[in-house]
């Protein structure tokens, strides 16, 4: 076969496939009918092509394992048990967190009204206790 | 009273498991059709099917039904499948593949008559084809979503998923030559 013909059947051939899936043009639709009329081969090929896309559809399958919606509807228990933990966690945290914080500010409250209650005078040295000291000082400070 | 998909989706919201249970048996075959289709029967089908449920119980908040159910699912379940396939592809670059998914040798239908059996062939021949001539044919031929549908789904130009559909059954055909001579 030349080249040329081989370009008309595979053009034609391209057309027998979207024929299946697509709605030809007329044109297209007058073309594909005389070549099926005109070749056995094509219409053997039309017939694989559709036995074929009936053995696609056919091997659909149809489920999962038994019990399938159970399964999921335990992942989702088990998530969202999970990410309640994690929230309690987190929320239990923040409880005991909050309550240090509190008591810290608590203590240095006290520590600054007893500071300024030993003190001359009202400034941040006297309220911190840091008057006597120079920011080199405190830095060689031992830590313990 | 059976309810429709948008009041089990509401009630689903307000944390009724058995209105989603309910949706799941539902859709499930759809999304065993498209998750079996893209991979295969195996473990990983399983999980990906449950991990399709389980996003969209997730994002049920986010779900405004611009799409029906059956579409939305089987979008999340084609993306799982294809990072699934992504998964086994890097895998494959470290480790032996398996050879069990081998169909060199398809047997004639005369000896595998039996349904099963040729469902089962056809399955294995669909994941002999390279993941995006694998996805228009899961969409188009096994979940029945029509040509534009299908180009929706995947964000492709109709005239894409055309070729690709012929592509796909051309290369198909030749995998399942023995198969399909025995019935023309």
């Amino acid at each position: 076969m030349n080249k040329k013909g081989k370009g008309k059947n595979k053009k034609i051939l391209e057309l027998l496939y979207r024929s299946f899936d697509d709605n030809l043009e007329e044109k297209e639709q007058k073309q594909l009918a005389e070549a099926l009329e005109n070749s056995k081969e094509l219409r053997q090929e039309k017939e694989i092509i559709a036995a074929q896309r009936q053995f696609i559809s056919d091997s659909a399958a149809q489920s999962f394992k038994p019990f399938f919606a159970e399964r999921v509807m335990n992942r989702i228990k088990g998530i969202s048990e999970k990410k309640n933990t994690l929230e309690t966690f987190y929320d239990t945290f923040k409880a005991v967190f909050q309550r240090f914080a509190i008591a810290g500010a608590v203590i240095m409250l006290a520590l600054i009204i007893y500071n300024l209650g030993i003190g001359d005078s009202l400034s941040v040295e006297e309220i911190f206790y840091a008057s006597d000291f120079t920011f080199e000082e405190i830095l060689q400070l031992p830590l313990f | 009273m059976k309810l429709n998909d948008q009041q089990l989706i509401i009630n689903a919201r307000n944390k009724d498991s058995d209105a989603f249970k309910e949706l799941i048996k539902k859709y499930e075959h759809q999304v065993a059709a498209t998750v079996i289709g893209m991979l295969g029967y195996c473990t990983e089908a399983e999980d990906i099917g449950q991990e399709t449920f389980i996003r969209f119980y997730n994002s049920l908040d986010k779900f405004r039904g611009d799409a029906s159910v059956g579409t939305y699912l089987t979008r999340i379940a084609i993306n799982l499948s294809l990072n699934e396939l992504k998964r086994r592809k890097r895998q494959r670059k470290f480790f032996f593949s398996r050879s069990n998914d081998n169909i060199e040798n398809v047997p004639d239908t005369k000896e595998s008559n039996n349904k099963k059996e040729i469902n089962k062939l056809v399955r294995l021949g669909i994941q002999k084809l390279e993941p995006k001539f694998r996805t228009v044919l899961v969409l188009r031929l096994i979940d029945g979503y029509s040509t534009q549908e299908t180009a929706q789904s995947l964000n492709l130009p109709v005239g894409t998923v055309l070729s690709r559909l012929a592509r796909a059954q051309m290369k198909l055909k030749e995998i399942l030559k023995p198969l399909l001579r025995g019935q023309t």
